[in-house]
């Protein structure tokens, strides 16, 4: 579904640029559940940007399904990410001053789905993850468990090919955790490919392969053995 | 669409959430957009308005220039700004001769340039009679305007004959507040100066026929044949010298306006030169060269619009420099708001918003705080436009009534509209061009880490605009005040302090008859020196600054009669004995007028220092003679005296002092000249009564009243008035924009102060780590106050900078509005720079504060 060939980034700070990225080739195959584990500053978060289409500042080859990324201009690329792309984040970043209900409508309304179709999809997400009675809610009415999961919601009401984590319990007690990785492998087993980034080794092995990044270069790609899980949402 | 209503409801619902930063908002932008809309309600109705008639762009003028009220002889030169030998008043006569001969109007109507006031009751009414204002109309005058009657019907050419029955029309609004929509009026005969009149029907409401003027607007229409029979021995109507009518036709399709004007141009060399017989000297010199234009009459014959539109085009443009600065706030309050809001703009890039989509949003906040804003405006500007009036024309002092309201019209609301999107695009877009670019990559980084510069700059440059503006309205506010403190304060050649003005209405309305005149003054004056307090009582046809003025073209004996090009024309008065005492002018030489002036000694004059200097020069003008009109009445007057200059008129306070004469009330002459004759008759009508009562009586305005009251019951007294009130009334005007323009100033200040406030405490806010760590370092208090109002100051100081130059420019734009006044008078700057500056310390001076106050171990554990 993605391959990498040689991707690099680096920042130019004053005189001096600093590489974040190293000649970094990847394939992840569809269905696939990718854990990107290593210390700060080993490049995942940038990978993560580069994977998610935010960045674009990098330099190599993108092959998103048969899509060659690196040709794309930035509008095309944005386009391409809403339409195949979820993201789930460390601090959640539900909007404030949405209800839970509008949260999980805003994707959809970028992709200009048409009204009554979103309330369709909106209505059937908060009912498989079991929040109906929190759609009315603002963010701050919620659990940190609670708005991580609304935020998954988010990301993927709209049904993408590829769902990005940046740290997804990283704010989160064990046992909210835990639930939220279930939920993962669960929307992993429907058949949504997802790259998460973690420095938990626990929750890497939720997944099924794990690739390792210090300093920028990929050093280590291990496959896993499968995890029974239950799913399990609040 | 969908998605746009999604948004507003999103953007309504931030708004509810935010109230202090929504009620900031939506209060500055009421002031701003409240402020121009309160002075566009006046220039739409003053500047813009046509009148209200049917297919107001069918009619035209003939004539180009606003005048009143009536022009003597067969030239027309106006004021030293206006064209010479350019008609825009014409006799009955030429009238009747244009209305025939141009076929290019389908109607050609005539009406009085000046106002008839009138004595009007009820008839079998013992009661005082009204005072309302008349107008002569030609009989095709509410046809011409395409005006049909409320009630009853209004005057046609049958009204308008010799010998017609005598009627006339009532306007709505007199039918309404003086006789409460009685429909008993249509059909009832009325004493109007003591003559029976039918009114015949009720003009429609908002009719105000052909003339918008602050003073005078017609209650009734007369036919111009009635004239005589009010006016009597001063009738005007077949004075072919006098011309006393403005001119308004409505033009017939797919006329020329050049032709027409030729056409008429042609028709009054052809009357001019059927008078030659008739013609003075001068006149004869130069009646060829006279010419008329014809001007579009859509807007009838404003002098709201001479008298009024500078300034109130002075006042849109500071209203507009309020919004500005109201503007460049609501940026920076949203740009503060963008700022910390950036994240979440960042998070809804990685969710697939477009850029498109955001500007838009931020947009709509933007657009919706301001049509909020618009709505509160629209309150504002009604008040403001009430206080304005009020200030114009003292019209909740006074009662006159004026053709212009203060509610918002359509226009109004529109332009209102209009100002609010406009203003919420224009303070919108720099925010929401900050906030587009937000990086998703700063969402994926967990935390609101930074911010850039690039806001906080955006946010300076916009205090640095806000500073030379407010610094433009200030020191014109300044200016303004000044000129008009010295406009009050000049010498004016007569002691306004402890004299007092009696304005009454024609004696002649209450019955004495013209040979009673001078004996009812007399006795009138007698009364009133009975007053406990009263040192002097003196009448005249109108006193200083009262607003009138009589002119006359005048020959010196023993001199040669006077090229087209010498300066002849002087103003006159008529006066009562004890005048230069009761109103404190000094003579220069010889004696003033006396008691002995009377029909039984020779006719004598007091002229003026200009008159003196002008005719005289170095000669002594005591003993010398001179009359009004042809030179044979040279040796009607013989000056025995020599007054001050006295400032008469209430306009011109730029201009040197006019040459002026007075003489008695008690002397009558007679002229062969019909239209001398009518002045000669006319002035001995006192409209004027001045009083110097230095104490200030007691319930001395009472006394003066119940004096007049029991000289005669039915005389009309319009007020009693202290001069300096007179004196405050004649800069109603220059008050009303000098009072409007420190409002605004101090609106711009504050808000300006508001803005260097928010920036200042902003960037305190953002900077709470840095001064955290400086102070770790080792920076005490006093360096970190110091180093934040270092920075809020270099914005003042770049402000400044561009201010001085823009306020000195401002002045020498506003030059022709100030009176003793450098437009760069750096007093005058200095002042406002140093409210600013203090303005400014006090917005940066709390920030600052706690700044210096900032505990260095909590703001390092906060990053």
């Amino acid at each position: 579904m993605i391959e990498l060939k040689n991707v690099e980034r680096s920042y130019k700070t004053g005189h001096t640029e600093t590489w974040v990225l190293r000649r970094v080739g990847l394939t992840i195959g569809e269905g696939e559940f990718l854990t990107v584990m290593g210390p700060s500053g080993a490049g995942k978060s940038s990978l993560l940007n580069v994977l998610a289409l935010l960045d674009d500042g990098w330099l190599g080859e993108y092959w998103f399904s048969e899509t060659a990324v690196h040709a794309l201009n930035r509008k095309q690329r944005a386009d391409l990410a809403r339409q195949r792309i979820g993201m789930v984040f460390q601090s959640y970043h539900l909007l404030d001053d949405l209800t839970v209900a509008e949260n999980i409508d805003l994707p959809l309304s970028y992709k200009n789905v048409p009204p009554k179709e979103r309330q369709g999809m909106v209505a059937d997400i908060l009912d498989r993850f079991q929040i109906v009675a929190k759609k009315d809610l603002y963010p701050n009415q919620l659990s940190g468990g609670q708005q991580q999961l609304v935020g998954i919601a988010r990301a993927v009401v709209h049904a993408p090919a590829l769902l990005l984590a940046d740290e997804p319990t990283g704010n989160l007690h064990s046992t909210q955790a835990r639930e939220i990785m279930e939920l993962f492998c669960e929307l992993n087993r429907q058949g949504t490919t997802i790259v998460q980034v973690t420095h938990s080794e626990e929750n890497a092995r939720y997944g099924k392969r794990i690739v390792e990044l210090r300093d920028g270069w990929l050093t280590r790609d291990e496959k896993l053995e499968p995890k029974t899980t239950e799913v399990g949402a609040k | 669409m969908n998605n746009m209503w999604v948004d507003i409801r999103y953007t309504l619902r931030q708004l509810h959430k935010s109230p202090g930063f929504t009620l900031t908002a939506v209060l500055t932008l009421a002031l701003g957009i409240g402020a121009t809309t309160a002075i566009f309600t006046l220039v739409q109705q003053v500047m813009l308005q046509s009148l209200p008639v049917s297919r107001p762009d069918q009619l035209w003028r003939i004539g180009d220039q606003a005048r009143c009220c009536n022009w003597g002889g067969y030239s027309q030169d106006g004021d030293d700004n206006e064209e010479p030998n350019d008609w825009s008043l014409f006799s009955w006569e030429a009238y009747k001769l244009f209305r025939a001969n141009t076929p290019g109007f389908q109607d050609l109507a005539a009406l009085q340039a000046g106002n008839a006031t009138l004595g009007v009751r009820r008839a079998g009414s013992s009661a005082t009679p009204e005072t309302d204002n008349g107008q002569y109309v030609s009989g095709n005058f509410f046809q011409t305007l395409g005006a049909s009657a409320w009630r009853g019907r209004l005057l046609i050419d049958a009204d308008d004959q010799e010998g017609a029955p005598p009627v006339a029309v009532m306007s709505f609004h007199t039918w309404e507040e003086k006789y409460g929509s009685d429909p008993s009026v249509v059909g009832s005969t009325f004493q109007i100066n003591g003559y029976s009149f039918t009114i015949i029907g009720v003009a429609p409401p908002g009719f105000v026929g052909a003339k918008m003027t602050s003073w005078g607007m017609p209650d009734i229409w007369m036919p111009l044949t009635a004239e005589p029979t009010i006016d009597g021995a001063t009738s005007r109507l077949k004075n072919t010298r006098v011309d006393w009518l403005d001119l308004i036709g409505r033009v017939r399709p797919g006329t020329n306006p050049k032709t027409l004007q030729a056409q008429l141009q042609s028709e009054l060399h052809g009357w001019l030169a059927s008078h030659l017989a008739d013609m003075s000297p001068q006149e004869k010199a130069v009646w060829q060269k006279q010419t008329l234009r014809v001007s579009p009459g859509g807007a009838g014959f404003s002098r709201l619009r001479e008298n009024y539109g500078e300034g109130l085009l002075l006042l849109m443009v500071t209203a507009g420099c309020v919004l500005l600065v109201a503007c460049a706030n609501i940026a920076n309050l949203l740009l503060a708001r963008g700022l910390r809001n950036r994240q979440q703009a960042a998070v809804r890039v990685a969710l697939g918003a477009s850029r498109g989509r955001l500007v838009r949003s931020a947009l709509l906040e933007s657009v919706a705080l301001s049509l909020i804003g618009g709505a509160a405006g629209v309150v504002v500007a009604w008040a403001g436009a009430r206080l304005i009036l009020y200030l114009a024309f003292h019209m909740m002092a006074r009662g006159t009534w004026i053709p212009v309201q203060a509610s918002p019209s359509t226009a109004v609301l529109l332009f209102a509209l209009g100002v609010s999107v406009l203003t919420g695009v224009l303070f919108g877009i720099a925010p929401a061009w900050m906030t587009s670019q937000a990086e998703p990559v700063e969402a994926l980084r967990g935390a609101n880490r930074t911010v850039g510069s690039g806001g906080h700059w955006a946010q300076k440059a916009l205090v640095i605009v806000q500073v030379p503006v407010s610094l433009v309205l200030l020191s014109a506010a300044a200016m303004l005040g000044g000129s008009l403190r010295n406009l009050e304060h000049q010498n004016f050649g007569f002691s306004p302090e402890g004299r007092y003005l009696v304005s009454i209405n024609s004696a002649l309305l209450s019955n004495h008859k013209q040979e009673q005149l001078a004996p009812f003054f007399h006795e009138i004056e007698e009364r009133l020196s009975a007053i406990p307090g009263v040192r002097g009582v003196s009448s005249a046809t109108y006193a200083p600054l009262s607003g009138d003025q009589w002119g006359n073209n005048i020959r010196v004996q023993g001199k040669p009669e006077p090229g087209p090009k010498d300066d002849i024309l002087t103003d006159w008065t008529r006066i009562t004995p004890g005048f230069f005492d009761t109103v404190g002018a000094r003579m220069l030489a010889g004696r003033a007028i006396s008691e002995d002036d009377n029909e039984n000694t020779r006719r004598v004059a007091v002229i003026n220092e200009a008159f003196a200097k002008r005719f005289f020069g170095s000669q002594n003008p005591i003993g010398q003679h001179f009359g009004p009109g042809p030179i044979k009445n040279a040796g009607t007057y013989e000056i025995v005296g020599v007054v001050q200059n006295i400032h008469y008129v209430s306009w011109g306070f730029k201009m040197p002092a006019r040459a002026m004469f007075y003489i008695p009330e008690a002397q009558t002459v007679h002229f062969d000249q019909p239209d001398i004759e009518s002045y000669e008759l006319g002035s001995q009508n006192l409209y004027n009564i001045v009083i110097w009562a230095p104490g200030h009586p007691q319930n001395f305005t009472l006394q003066v009243k119940r004096a007049l009251a029991d000289v005669d019951p039915n005389l009309v007294i319009y007020n009693v008035l202290p001069y300096s009130n007179v004196i405050q009334g004649t800069f109603d005007q220059q008050n009303m924009i000098a009072s409007l323009t420190w409002l605004f100033g101090a609106v711009g200040l504050v808000l300006a102060a508001i803005g260097l406030y928010g920036v200042t405490a902003y960037g305190v806010e953002q900077r709470t780590s840095e001064i955290g760590i400086r102070m770790a370092l080792g920076a005490d208090r006093g360096s970190v106050l110091s180093m934040v109002l270092r920075s809020a100051f270099l914005q003042v100081a770049i402000g400044l900078a561009l201010g001085i130059p823009a306020a000195m420019g401002t002045g020498y734009l506003i030059a022709n509005q100030l009176y003793s006044i450098k437009p760069y008078d750096p007093r005058i700057l200095g002042l406002a720079a140093v409210l600013l500056a203090l303005a400014a310390l006090i917005a940066a001076l709390i920030p600052a504060q706690r700044a210096a106050s900032v505990n260095p171990t909590e703001a390092l554990r906060s990053q």
